[in-house]
């Protein structure tokens, strides 16, 4: 069972081919690494998936819904996470999980079930009423990755997620990560950390638009001869010719 | 004494204690960087060096002058690029790096020999609005910016977060270039891996420096043990690990888990066969030497 499929996905601005005629299949639970330099196109192909871009031509269906014709649906049955932006400061900790949980379109009985079984398992039962501006970065990120899933969806979207954490918190979020693959969501992740594309079951590496290689680390850590996915990044995007 | 040279320095906001007691001597010449996660200070500590706020308490001087009491002067001889993007936006790539001379008296023509390797890196979007420029981009010009003048003192605030590992190792190339031309360069990152970039650092986290010297020495201060541990089922096997009778801690790095051992009693054979015992194939278990991020781990159990 495949939760994303793409054929020959196409994003092109003006003259410009930002993703150029990218192909493959995300199965279900998977933990799939998308990785490239700044410029490579992973935003605009991000974007797409998550129904938030037309594309220019080819095909995907992520969640079973076809992203030209039922974005509304696939914004409903996927989760997005970044760094950037997440959740509302200004709102206190239970406010951020009842407004993303009503968003998602969460029953109240639900809604308050779940409220309780979040709060419990980030063992944050404490700053339930604590306004979430002043929760130390990573408990932000890990209620922001939770809140994200909190409608369980098929998959979650997760760009750059652990950038500036502390080296503990990062990899406590991984754990959340498995946690939630365990459960059979997708998590679709991308990454400057080159040991976090290490943890995914698979990565593929865009280059110029292109999704230039796809495997697990471990046979792309063959086929380019290196010791790590530092190595492989770094032979692979070097040889990317567009710039920025 | 020159450099930077920074004693006691503290500073609070409202019920957040931003530096507590901060000292660091940074040579002339000296490649130095802040290694820590957001959060730890590294900010609070560029803003006071670069006298946009001022210290509760301590002192501290770049070049020889004080950040209370010289800041007219201190301004005019450092070159300071903040972490969040601060260019003019609807100035273009050209307008901003003349505006940035211009400030400081001088011409992008009589330093141009200082930013021509980065500059002609953008040269091309010299017309683009600065706000239109992708990231690594605003990085390059910005940087140009903050050379413009030809600082004594270069503060970089964070200037590789979110950069692509290729783009970043190509702007450590540049600050090495820029370190051979006698520029003192603080220097700060989340990035543990570019420790080793520079001469000597501090590892910061929650307002302390807590560990100051060469990142050589810093890895050999390590005391316990460590071991890289593989299997066939990671996941469990970080679980499984941590349960063993002789772990002191264990966390996930890349391809395999790092595990620090309590004393030195413990051996290898011991975990293999508890490792047998859990059902687990293809282990594999060597003893390794400690990167920068594994002491900062161990550093970070400490406070």
């Amino acid at each position: 069972m495949y939760v994303i499929e793409t054929d020959r996905l196409t994003k092109q601005f003006g003259n410009f081919t930002a993703v150029d005629q990218i192909s493959f299949k995300v199965s279900s639970g998977e933990i799939f690494g998308f990785l490239g330099a700044n410029g490579a196109g992973k935003t605009t192909a991000m974007r797409m998936l998550c129904g938030l871009s037309i594309p220019t031509s080819g095909k995907a269906i992520v969640a079973g819904f076809d992203v030209y014709k039922e974005s509304e649906q696939i914004k409903k049955h996927i989760g997005y996470m970044s760094q950037k932006f997440s959740l509302y400061g200004d709102l206190k900790v239970w406010e951020n999980i009842r407004l993303f949980g009503g968003i998602y379109g969460l029953s109240r009985k639900r809604l308050a079930d779940k409220t309780d079984e979040l709060l419990h398992t980030l063992d944050l039962e404490k700053e339930r009423n604590t306004l979430v501006h002043s929760l130390p970065l990573g408990w932000k990120q890990k209620l922001a990755f939770s809140v994200a899933i909190i409608h369980d969806p098929k998959i979650v979207f997760l760009d750059e997620p652990t950038g500036g954490v502390d080296p503990v918190t990062r990899r406590q979020f991984w754990e959340l990560i498995y946690e939630a693959s365990a459960r059979d969501i997708t998590v679709f992740v991308t990454t400057h950390y080159m040991d976090e594309a290490e943890y995914c079951n698979r990565v593929s590496i865009m280059v110029d638009g292109r999704v230039e290689a796809l495997d697990t680390p471990s046979v792309l850590k063959t086929t380019y001869h290196a010791d790590n996915m530092n190595g492989v990044f770094q032979s692979l995007a070097r040889k990317a010719i567009r710039g920025e | 004494m020159l450099g930077v040279q920074i004693a006691h320095i503290t500073k609070t906001y409202r019920d957040i204690q931003a530096l507590h007691d901060v000292s660091l001597s940074i040579g002339e010449g000296e490649l130095f960087g802040l290694i820590g996660p957001d959060g730890a200070g590294k900010t609070t500590l560029f803003r006071i060096l670069t006298t946009l706020i001022l210290p509760d308490g301590g002192s501290a001087s770049v070049c020889g002058l004080d950040v209370v009491k010289d800041w007219k002067e201190i301004r005019k001889r450092v070159g300071y690029m903040p972490g969040r993007f601060s260019l003019y936006q609807y100035l273009s790539v050209e307008e901003n790096l003349t505006f940035f001379a211009t400030v400081f008296h001088t011409t992008v023509k009589e330093n141009y020999d200082l930013i021509r390797d980065i500059y002609v890196q953008i040269e091309t979007f010299k017309k683009r609005r600065a706000g239109k420029l992708s990231g690594g981009m605003k990085q390059k010009l910005a940087l140009c910016c903050a050379l413009i003048h030809r600082p004594d003192v270069l503060f970089l605030d964070e200037p590789t977060t979110g950069v692509d590992p290729v783009s970043r190792v190509e702007f450590w190339n540049i600050l090495d270039r820029l370190k051979k031309q006698g520029i003192t360069i603080l220097v700060s990152t989340p990035y543990m891996d570019e420790a080793s970039r520079c001469d000597r650092i501090s590892l910061m986290r929650s307002g302390k420096c807590l560990s100051i010297d060469t990142p050589d020495n810093i890895r050999k201060s390590f005391k316990k043990p460590l071991l890289a541990v593989q299997a066939d089922n990671m996941y469990t096997l970080l679980r499984d690990v941590r349960k063993w009778t002789g772990t002191y801690s264990c966390y996930a790095f890349g391809d395999s888990h790092h595990l620090t051992l309590k004393d030195d009693t413990s051996n290898t054979g011991m975990l293999k066969s508890y490792l047998e015992g859990k059902g687990y194939h293809k282990i594999l278990i060597k003893a390794i030497e400690p990167s920068v991020e594994d002491c900062f781990m161990e550093l970070g159990d400490n406070v």
